[in-house]
C-alpha cells in the first residue's frame, strides 16, 4: 500500500510540475516577448538614424535582457545594409565590445552559443574576427561548422580560401554548397586559390573549386576547367566544369563541350553540357544542338530544346523546323517554342 | 483471498506491467523528441539562412498537388509566397474537376503542349496541360479517366524536373521557410540524405487566411481539444527518429529525391498514404545500398493542419490511420522482411488490440474485485496510475513542449482549458480512438495485395463558370519516347540496416 501511495504522489507531483512549468513557460514566453516588442520600439529608431549618418546618436545603456536583443535587432539590420552604414553599425559593436565578447562565446560549451556568436562575427564582417571562427569549421557540431563557414564567407578575408576548401575534407566536412557560397562571396580575389585548388587530389576540393570558378565568371581559368572535363576525371567534376565553362561563355569551351554529349558520356553529362552550349550560345552551337534533339533520354532532349531557345532566334528557328519534321525531337522543339512564345520559363532547373 | 479474487488480482497485476511498460517507453521517447524539438529551435534562431535564398546552389523543389479541392487559388498563393529561390509548382486533377479552370483565371494559364515522359508506369492520361503565362513557375495538368492519388502523383514526377520531390497534401498550412527547413539537410548532405520529413501539427481554433496562419489559438471546443493532446502526443513521440509513422499519424511533410522517387517505379495505388509508403520503400532500399544513407526528421514546427471538428471526423480518421498502418506493416513484410520479422503485421495487430484490451480489462477486474473486496486497493491505485495518470501526464509534457517551441496566443484560461482536456482525455477517450484505429487495422486483415480507398479524399470541387483564357490543346506522350522505368533496387541485406537522424533545423 505505501508503495503505491508513493508512486500516486510522485506521479501526481510531477503531473502538478508540469503544469506549474507550463504556466510560468507561458509567462516567461509573454515576458520576452514582451521586452523584445519594447526594445525594439526604442532602438529602432536609433540604429535607423545611426545608419542614416546621424553623429548624434547614441545608444542607451541596456540591461543584461534587453542588450541580446539589441544585438539581434542590429544584426537584422547588418545582414541587410551595406557601405558606410554598415561600417558605422560594426564600428559601434566593435566599440561597444560585443565582437570581443562573441570571439570569447566562439569558446563556450554549447554548440547553439558557438554558432550564434560565429554568425554574429560574420554579420558584422570585422577582419580581426576571423581567427576566432576559423577552428571552428572542425567543430564537432555541423550547425557550427556551417555557422563559420558562412561568417568566413561574410568576412571576406581572401586567405581563408585554403581553410574553406580544406574544411570539404575529413570526417567533419561543411556542406558543400556552403563552402561555395562562401567562397563565391570573397569574390575574385579567391580566383588564384582556387585555380590551384583544381589540381588538387581531393574530389570534392575540386568541384567545389569549379563551382566556384563558374560562379565567379572567371574567365581566366577556361583552360583550366576544360583540362577537367577529360573523361579520366570524376563526373562529379566533369559536371561543374561543364557548367562553370557554361556560366563563363567563352568559345572556346564549344567544342569540348559539345564532345560531352556524345552517347559514350553519362546522361547527367550530356544534360549538363546541352545547357553549358545553350549558354555560351556561340556559332556552331544550334547546329551542334540540333542533332541532340532526337536524343532517347528525356532530360537530355528537353535541355536541347531549352539550350535551343537560349541560343536566340537562330535556335528558335532551328526549333520551327525541327517542329514539322517528323521525329522524336518534333515534340520537344513543340513544347519549347509554346513556352517561349508566352515567355514562361521552362520548368525546373537544369540538374 | 478466494479464486476469483487471485484471478482478478493477476489480471490487474498483468494490466499494471503491461501498462507500465507502455508507458515508460512513450516517457522516454517524448523526453527525447521533447530535447531535441526544443534543441532544434534554439539552432534554428542562431543560426541566419538567408544566405540559402539567394544560392544558386540551392537545389530546385518541385511540389506536387494532387487535388487540391475547391480553395486551391488560395492555396497556390500560399505556396509562391514561401520563401525558397527556385520552386516549381505542378497541380494535378482530373479531368472535369474545374481545377485547371479555376487556376487558369486566377493565375492567367495558357494551354501548352507539354511531352509528358513515363519514367514511372501510369494508368491515365494527360487531357490538358496549362502553364503560368508569367514567371511563377506553375504547371496545372489534368488526366482522363478515374485517376487515384498515386495515379496524379505519379503524373506529377513524370513532368516535374527538379531535383527534389514533395508531394503536397492539400490542407497543409506552411510556415514561410518550411522548404528551407526542409531541403537544409539536402544541402548539408547531398550524398547521404534521401529523405526529409516533417510532421504536421494540429491547428484547430486557428485562424488560416489564404492558406497562411494569421492568428494562433487552442482549441476551441471539447473533442478538438482532446483529439489535439493526441495529436501532439504523437508529434512529440515521432520528433526524434524519421519515421513513415509521422506521416501515417499527422499527416506531414516528405522530400525526397527525384530520380530515388523513379527509380523505385514511384507511388503506389491502393495505399491509405501513398508517401508513407514511398518514404518506407526508398529509406530501405537506399540504407541497403548504402549504410551511410540517412533520413532526417525535422523537428521544428514548419506545417499544420486542421484537426477533426466532430466525433465523426475523428473516427474516420482514426479508422483511416490504423488502415493505413497495416497496409504499411503488411506490404514492408511482404517485400522482404517477413523471413526476418515473420508475425511483425501480427505483432502491430496486437499491440493496437493490446493496449485497450488491457485498459478495459484491467479496468474492470479492478473496479469488480474493490466492489466485492477481492484486490486491494494498493493495485487499484497502482493501475490506476499507470492507466491514466502517467498518461495524463505525459500528455501534460507534450502541452509544455508545444508552448516553449510554439507559443500560442490566446488567454491562460484556453491554456487551462488544454490542461484540463490532457488530465481527462486518458478516461474514455483514448480508448474510444484506439478502438477506432483497431477497427481500421482490422478493416486491412487480408487485403495487403488488395486496392483500397483513399483515407480522406477530398470533397470534389464545384466547377466555376467562367472559362480560361485559351482552350486547352492535348498534350504529346511521350511513352515511345522515353527509357523505360527503373526496376526497383533487388533488396540486399546488410549488417546496418538502420541509421537515422534527428536534426534541429
Amino acid at each position: 500500500m505505501t508503495v503505491a501511495i508513493w508512486t500516486l504522489a510522485v506521479t501526481v507531483a510531477v503531473a502538478a510540475g508540469l503544469i506549474l512549468t507550463l504556466l510560468v513557460a507561458r509567462a516567461v514566453v509573454r515576458r520576452r516577448e514582451r521586452v523584445r516588442a519594447e526594445v525594439t520600439a526604442r532602438l529602432r529608431p536609433a540604429i535607423v538614424r545611426l545608419l542614416a549618418d546621424d553623429d548624434d546618436v547614441a545608444i542607451p545603456n541596456l540591461t543584461r535582457t534587453e542588450a541580446p536583443v539589441f544585438e539581434a535587432l542590429a544584426s537584422e539590420f547588418l545582414i541587410k545594409v551595406r557601405g558606410e552604414g554598415h561600417d558605422r553599425l560594426a564600428a559601434m559593436f566593435v566599440e561597444s565590445g560585443a565582437v570581443a565578447a562573441a570571439e570569447r562565446r566562439c569558446r563556450q560549451f554549447g554548440a547553439g552559443g558557438r554558432a550564434a556568436a560565429a554568425t554574429f562575427l560574420g554579420t558584422v564582417g570585422d577582419h580581426d574576427g576571423a581567427p576566432a571562427v576559423r577552428p571552428l569549421l572542425r567543430d564537432r557540431a555541423l550547425e557550427v561548422r556551417i555557422a563559420a563557414a558562412r561568417a568566413l564567407g561574410r568576412i571576406g578575408r581572401p586567405d581563408d580560401v585554403p581553410a574553406l576548401l580544406v574544411s570539404l575534407e575529413g570526417d567533419r566536412p561543411v556542406p558543400f554548397a556552403t563552402v561555395a557560397d562562401s567562397l563565391t562571396l570573397l569574390g575574385p580575389e579567391a580566383i588564384p586559390h582556387l585555380r590551384t585548388a583544381l589540381r588538387g587530389p581531393n574530389l570534392m576540393v575540386r568541384a567545389a573549386a569549379a563551382e566556384v570558378l563558374g560562379l565567379l565568371g572567371a574567365v581566366d581559368s577556361t583552360e583550366d576547367l576544360l583540362a577537367h572535363i577529360h573523361p579520366v576525371e570524376d563526373d562529379e567534376v566533369r559536371i561543374r566544369c561543364a557548367r562553370a565553362l557554361g556560366r563563363i561563355g567563352t568559345p572556346r569551351a564549344v567544342e569540348p563541350l559539345a564532345r560531352l554529349v556524345s552517347p559514350s558520356e553519362g546522361d547527367a553529362v550530356r544534360a549538363v553540357a546541352v545547357r553549358a552550349l545553350g549558354r555560351v550560345g556561340a556559332a556552331g552551337v544550334v547546329d551542334r544542338l540540333s542533332l541532340a534533339l532526337d536524343d532517347e533520354v528525356h532530360q537530355v532532349a528537353g535541355n536541347v530544346a531549352e539550350a535551343l531557345v537560349d541560343c536566340g532566334a537562330p535556335g528558335l528557328a532551328v526549333l520551327r523546323q525541327r517542329a514539322t519534321e517528323p521525329g522524336r525531337g518534333a515534340a520537344y522543339a513543340r513544347e519549347a517554342l509554346a513556352r517561349a512564345s508566352i515567355g514562361a520559363p521552362d520548368a525546373g532547373a537544369p540538374t | 483471498m478466494s479464486e476469483l479474487g487471485v484471478v482478478l488480482s493477476a489480471i490487474v497485476v498483468i494490466g499494471i506491467v503491461g501498462l507500465g511498460v507502455v508507458a515508460a517507453v512513450e516517457a522516454v521517447t517524448a523526453a527525447l523528441g521533447g530535447r531535441a524539438m526544443v534543441g532544434a529551435l534554439r539552432r534554428r534562431r542562431a543560426m541566419h539562412d538567408e544566405s540559402v535564398l539567394a544560392s544558386p546552389l540551392t537545389p530546385p523543389i518541385a511540389l506536387i498537388v494532387a487535388r487540391p479541392g475547391p480553395d486551391a487559388v488560395d492555396r497556390i498563393r500560399a505556396l509562391f509566397s514561401l520563401r525558397y529561390p527556385e520552386l516549381e509548382v505542378l497541380v494535378v486533377d482530373t479531368r472535369g474537376s474545374g481545377t485547371a479552370k479555376r487556376l487558369g483565371e486566377a493565375f492567367d494559364l495558357v494551354s501548352v503542349p507539354i511531352v509528358v515522359p513515363k519514367l514511372v508506369p501510369v494508368g491515365v492520361t494527360v487531357s490538358t496541360s496549362v502553364v503560368a503565362r508569367d514567371s511563377s513557375r506553375l504547371l496545372v495538368v489534368e488526366v482522363e479517366g478515374d485517376a487515384d492519388i498515386a495515379d496524379l502523383l505519379n503524373v506529377g514526377a513524370n513532368l516535374v524536373r527538379s531535383r527534389l520531390v514533395c508531394a503536397l497534401h492539400a490542407d497543409l498550412v506552411l510556415s514561410d521557410d518550411a522548404l528551407l527547413r526542409l531541403a537544409r539537410p539536402f544541402m548539408d548532405d547531398p550524398r547521404h540524405t534521401v529523405a526529409s520529413v516533417a510532421a504536421a501539427r494540429p491547428l484547430s481554433g486557428s485562424t488560416v487566411h489564404h492558406g497562411r496562419v494569421v492568428a494562433t489559438a487552442w482549441p476551441p471546443t471539447w473533442l478538438t481539444r482532446m483529439s489535439e493532446v493526441d495529436h501532439l502526443r504523437s508529434v512529440v513521440l515521432e520528433a526524434t527518429l524519421p519515421s513513415p509513422r509521422a506521416l501515417l499519424r499527422t499527416g506531414g511533410l516528405l522530400l525526397m529525391r527525384r530520380d530515388h522517387v523513379l527509380e523505385l517505379g514511384g507511388f503506389r495505388s491502393g495505399w491509405g498514404s501513398p508517401d508513407a509508403d514511398l518514404f518506407r520503400r526508398v529509406v530501405h532500399a537506399r540504407l541497403l545500398d548504402s549504410p551511410h544513407s540517412t533520413s532526417v526528421a525535422i523537428s521544428t514546427p514548419i506545417c499544420w493542419r486542421v484537426g477533426p471538428e466532430t466525433a465523426s471526423e475523428l473516427a474516420a480518421l482514426s479508422r483511416a490511420e490504423g488502415l493505413a498502418t497495416a497496409q504499411l506493416i503488411d506490404r514492408d513484410a511482404i517485400q522482404g522482411h517477413r523471413r526476418l520479422l515473420p508475425r511483425l503485421g501480427v505483432a502491430v495487430r496486437t499491440r493496437a488490440f493490446l493496449v485497450p484490451l488491457l485498459q478495459l480489462v484491467a479496468g474492470l477486474a479492478a473496479v469488480i474485485g474493490l466492489a466485492i473486496g477481492q484486490v486491494s486497493l494498493a493495485l487499484v491505485i497502482l493501475l490506476a496510475v499507470v492507466a491514466v495518470l502517467l498518461p495524463a501526464t505525459l500528455s501534460l509534457a507534450t502541452l509544455a513542449v508545444e508552448e516553449l517551441t510554439f507559443s500560442r496566443e490566446g488567454r491562460f484560461v484556453d491554456l487551462g482549458a488544454m490542461v484540463v482536456a490532457a488530465l481527462v482525455e486518458p478516461i474514455g477517450v483514448r480508448q474510444t480512438v484506439a478502438w477506432w484505429r483497431l477497427q481500421g487495422i482490422l478493416s486491412a486483415r487480408g487485403e495487403a495485395d488488395t486496392p483500397v480507398a483513399e483515407a480522406a479524399p477530398p470533397a470534389p470541387a464545384p466547377a466555376p463558370k467562367a472559362a480560361p483564357a485559351e482552350p486547352a490543346a492535348p498534350p504529346v506522350e511521350a511513352a515511345d519516347r522515353q527509357e523505360a522505368p527503373a526496376p526497383a533496387r533487388p533488396i540486399r541485406r546488410r549488417r546496418s540496416a538502420s541509421r537515422r537522424r534527428r536534426t534541429g533545423r
